[in-house]
C-alpha cells in the first residue's frame, strides 16, 4: 500500500470502529423519558421490562425499535397510553409467560386485522407491539 | 396474400372494403377476424417479417416530464406482429371496477362494462393460446395448493395467465398469406389521412415507403391499429382538413397518456427466513423461479399476486393496483463490509462508504455471522427475504400527453414527443396497498413487511430518479367516451364525428387498472371486427 492508501484505509477502519462504538454506547444507555401521566399503582419499570421482554426473541431490537418510535412520533405518548395500547397485562406474573404470548399474539392479530398499525422506520406494526417496543425502551437501561 | 409494397407501381391507388393500419395483435386479430366473416380486407404493415433499423427508427421520439424508462422508440417494435414479436406473454382481463365510474378518479368509467368484453375476452384465450378463462381464488385452489383467506375488505388475489408467448406475426402469418379476401401490404407506412372536404369521412389513406414509392388506399372503413403512441401520431399528422388533426376537435387526441408504473417497493422479513413464506399464499412454486408466486396446472402457466379490493379501493379512494413478489438476497451488514474490504484491497476508494459502515453497524449481528462463517471457511448465506413490486394503474390525466415534435423521420412526419405525467394518486395508490398487504401478512402471521424509504415520506407528487419502470404499455391516447367532449372514438371505437375511421388497440382505454393490456386489446380488437362485419 502506498502511503496515502495506508491513510486512507486506516481512516476508514477507525471511523468504523469509533461510529459503532459511539452507537452501541448510545443505544445501550439511552432511556426515553415519558411524558407524566402516570397513575398510582401502576406496574413498575422493571416489572414492565421483565414482562414485556419475554414477548420478543430480541428484546435489544424491539427495544431499538421502540427508541426509534418514540423519538420520531410518540413525544406526547404517555406511559399509560402506551400500557393500555398493548393490549396485555403487563402486571400479570411472569409464570404466566405463556399466557401473556398468546394474549399478545392475539392483541397483535386483531390489531391487523382492524387496521391498528404504526409506521416505524417503514415497518408496518400492529399498535400493541410498537407500543411494547417503546415501553421496552422507555424501561431499558444498561446498569 | 402478402405483397412487398416497395415493389407496387408509384402511386397505386388500393381499394378495399376494410382498410387496417398496423399489423400489431389489434390489427392481425382484426385482419383474421374480418377475413373469416368474408369481407375484403387491406392490412398495411410498416415493416416486414423482421427488425430493420430504418424502419425501427421512424419509432424514435424525445421524452420530456417524468423520465420515461424506455427512451428512443418507446420499447416499441415495428414489423409485422407488432409488440407481440418481443412481449413476454402476460394476459389478464381488466377488473369490473375498471370498467365503472369511481368518483374519486377523475375522468373514470367506460362507456361499457366489463359484461360486453367477458364473451370477447373468452374469444381472446384462444387467439393468444392461452389455458381456461380462469382467474377466481377458487379457480386455481386445489388439495396441494391452498390460498389464504385474506380479508375482502382489504385484499385479494390476482392472477395471471402466460400466453406461449403467441408472436402474432408469426402465428397468423400462413392464414393472412393464405387468405383471398386479404392484402397484407409490408414496407408500407400510413403518413396521412385525407379527410373529405366537410371532415366527416376518410376520403383515402397516403402510403409511403422508405425507398421513395408512394401509394394511396381508399377504403370504406379505415382502422387505426398502431399502438398507444403511433394512433394519436397519424391523427395529429393528418391536419390537412381539420387543422387541429382527425378527430382532435376537442384537443383530447394524445392527451390522457397512461403507462403502469413499475417499482420495487417493499421487503417482507418472513417470521422464519428459512421458510418459504409466500408459497403460503399459492403453495408451491418452482424452485428455480425468483417469483415466488408462479405455478403451473394442466400445463398452464399462471402467476399469482395481491390487489387491493374493490371495497378497499372505494374506502381508501385509490387507485387498483397489483403487489407481486420475488425472492431476493438480502444486501447485509456482512456484505457492505465484504464490499468496503474488497475496494480497500484493491485500493480503490471504498464506494458508499458511510452507507455501508453504517449497514455493518446497524446489522452487527449480521456482519458477526457472515465474519465467523468466514473464519470457519463455511459459505455465508445471507436471509433471504422478499422483494415487493408493484403494477400500478395510472390515473387519467390530460397533461399526460403525446404531441408532435418539430423533428422529422425520413418520410417527412413529425416525430413524438412523450410527456409522461403522475399525479400525487399513484404514490398514495401504492403506500396504501402496501400498508394493506402489510396488515394481512401481520395478522396472518407471516412477517413483517417495510417500505422502502422514498416511500416512507416526501411529496407524493415526486417520484425519486431512477425507481420507475414501466411495462411498455402505452394506453388512452385516444380514449373511449360517449361524450365527444371527453373522448376521442365512441364505444364501438368509431373516431367522433368521422363515420368511417375506428381506432384498435389500447390508445381507446379511457382507465387502465393495472393488469397487461394484450388480453383487452383482442378482445376490444375481436368486438370491432363484430361490429363491422355487421355493419
Amino acid at each position: 500500500l502506498r502511503r496515502r492508501a495506508f491513510i486512507q484505509t486506516i481512516g476508514a477502519w477507525l471511523t468504523g470502529v469509533a461510529m459503532f462504538v459511539l452507537t452501541a454506547s448510545l443505544a445501550s444507555r439511552m432511556r426515553f423519558p415519558l411524558p407524566e401521566g402516570t397513575r398510582p399503582g401502576s406496574p413498575s419499570d422493571d416489572e414492565v421490562r421483565r414482562r414485556l421482554s419475554s414477548l420478543f426473541a430480541n428484546p435489544r431490537s424491539a427495544a431499538l425499535l421502540g427508541a426509534h418510535f418514540l423519538r420520531t412520533q410518540g413525544q406526547r405518548t404517555g406511559r399509560d397510553q402506551l400500557l393500555a395500547d398493548t393490549g396485555i397485562d403487563c402486571t400479570a406474573p411472569v409464570a404466566e409467560r405463556g399466557a401473556l404470548r398468546a394474549a399478545f399474539a392475539e392483541a397483535r392479530r386483531t390489531d391487523f386485522e382492524a387496521g391498528r398499525v404504526v409506521l416505524v422506520d417503514g415497518w408496518v406494526l400492529a399498535r400493541c407491539e410498537v407500543a411494547c417496543c417503546a415501553l421496552l425502551a422507555a424501561t431499558s437501561r444498561s446498569d | 396474400v402478402i405483397i412487398d409494397f416497395r415493389d407496387v407501381a408509384p402511386d397505386t391507388e388500393i381499394a378495399s372494403d376494410v382498410c387496417i393500419l398496423g399489423a400489431g395483435a389489434a390489427g392481425i386479430t382484426l385482419a383474421c377476424s374480418l377475413s373469416r366473416a368474408g369481407r375484403d380486407v387491406v392490412l398495411i404493415e410498416s415493416g416486414g417479417f423482421q427488425m430493420d433499423t430504418p424502419t425501427q427508427d421512424l419509432y424514435a421520439g424525445t421524452s420530456i416530464g417524468q423520465h420515461y424508462p424506455y427512451p428512443g422508440t418507446f420499447c416499441r417494435v415495428r414489423y409485422f406482429g407488432g409488440s407481440t414479436n418481443w412481449w413476454n406473454g402476460l394476459c389478464g382481463p381488466l377488473d369490473p371496477q375498471d370498467f365503472e365510474v369511481r368518483p374519486w378518479i377523475p375522468y373514470s368509467g367506460w362507456p361499457i362494462g366489463r359484461s360486453d368484453l367477458d364473451p370477447y375476452y373468452v374469444r381472446a384465450h384462444e387467439w393468444a393460446e392461452l389455458g381456461p378463462f380462469a382467474y377466481d381464488t377458487a379457480d386455481w385452489t386445489t388439495g396441494e395448493r391452498r390460498f389464504h383467506a385474506l380479508l375482502p375488505s382489504k385484499l385479494t388475489h390476482c392472477f395471471w395467465q402466460f400466453s406461449p408467448p403467441t408472436r402474432f406475426g408469426q402465428v397468423y402469418r400462413d392464414e393472412l398469406a393464405a387468405a383471398e379476401n386479404v392484402r397484407v401490404y409490408l414496407f408500407a407506412n400510413a403518413v396521412d389521412i385525407e379527410l373529405e372536404s366537410g371532415a366527416r369521412a376518410v376520403r383515402r389513406v397516403h402510403l409511403r415507403t422508405l425507398t421513395g414509392g408512394r401509394g394511396t388506399v381508399r377504403a370504406r372503413r379505415v382502422v387505426l391499429a398502431l399502438g398507444g403512441i403511433e394512433n394519436p401520431r397519424l391523427l395529429l399528422s393528418s391536419d390537412g382538413v381539420q387543422g387541429t388533426g382527425v378527430g382532435n376537435g376537442r384537443d383530447l387526441v394524445g392527451r390522457f397518456f397512461m403507462e403502469h408504473p413499475h417499482a420495487r417497493c417493499a421487503h417482507v422479513l418472513p417470521r422464519d427466513p428459512e421458510a418459504l413464506v409466500f408459497p403460503a399464499f399459492v403453495g408451491g412454486r418452482n424452485a428455480d423461479d425468483p417469483i415466488v408466486t408462479d405455478f403451473y396446472q394442466d400445463g398452464v402457466h399462471v402467476r399469482a399476486g395481491l390487489t387491493s379490493s374493490p371495497l378497499a379501493q372505494r374506502r381508501e379512494g385509490i387507485l387498483n393496483a397489483a403487489i407481486g413478489m420475488r425472492m431476493e438476497d438480502r444486501f447485509t451488514g456482512f456484505d457492505a463490509l465484504r464490499s468496503v474490504t474488497d475496494d480497500l484491497r484493491h485500493r480503490r476508494w471504498p464506494d458508499s462508504f458511510a452507507r455501508n459502515v453504517w449497514l455493518m453497524i446497524r446489522e452487527f449481528g449480521e456482519t458477526a455471522r457472515g465474519v465467523r462463517s468466514r473464519l470457519a471457511r463455511r459459505q455465508y448465506r445471507p436471509p433471504r427475504g422478499i422483494t415487493l413490486f408493484s403494477m400500478l394503474e395510472q390515473a387519467p390525466n390530460p397533461d399526460s400527453r403525446i404531441t408532435l415534435d418539430r423533428e422529422r423521420d425520413a418520410l417527412g412526419m413529425r416525430r413524438v414527443k412523450l410527456d409522461w405525467q403522475l399525479s400525487p394518486m399513484e404514490k398514495r395508490t401504492l403506500r396504501r396497498t402496501l400498508m394493506l398487504v402489510g396488515e394481512e401478512v401481520g395478522r396472518l402471521g407471516l412477517g413483517r413487511l417495510r417500505l422502502f424509504d422514498w416511500l416512507q415520506e416526501g411529496d407524493d407528487a415526486d417520484w425519486p430518479s431512477g425507481i420507475l419502470y414501466g411495462g411498455c404499455h402505452h394506453m388512452g391516447t385516444t380514449r373511449m367516451a360517449t361524450d365527444p367532449s371527453r373522448g376521442v372514438v365512441d364505444a364501438h371505437c368509431r373516431v367522433h364525428g368521422i363515420s368511417n375511421l375506428y381506432i384498435a388497440g389500447s390508445s381507446v382505454f379511457p382507465t387502465v387498472g393495472f393488469m397487461n393490456p394484450t388480453l383487452t386489446i383482442v378482445a376490444l380488437a375481436l368486438r370491432l371486427a363484430d361490429h363491422l362485419s355487421t355493419d
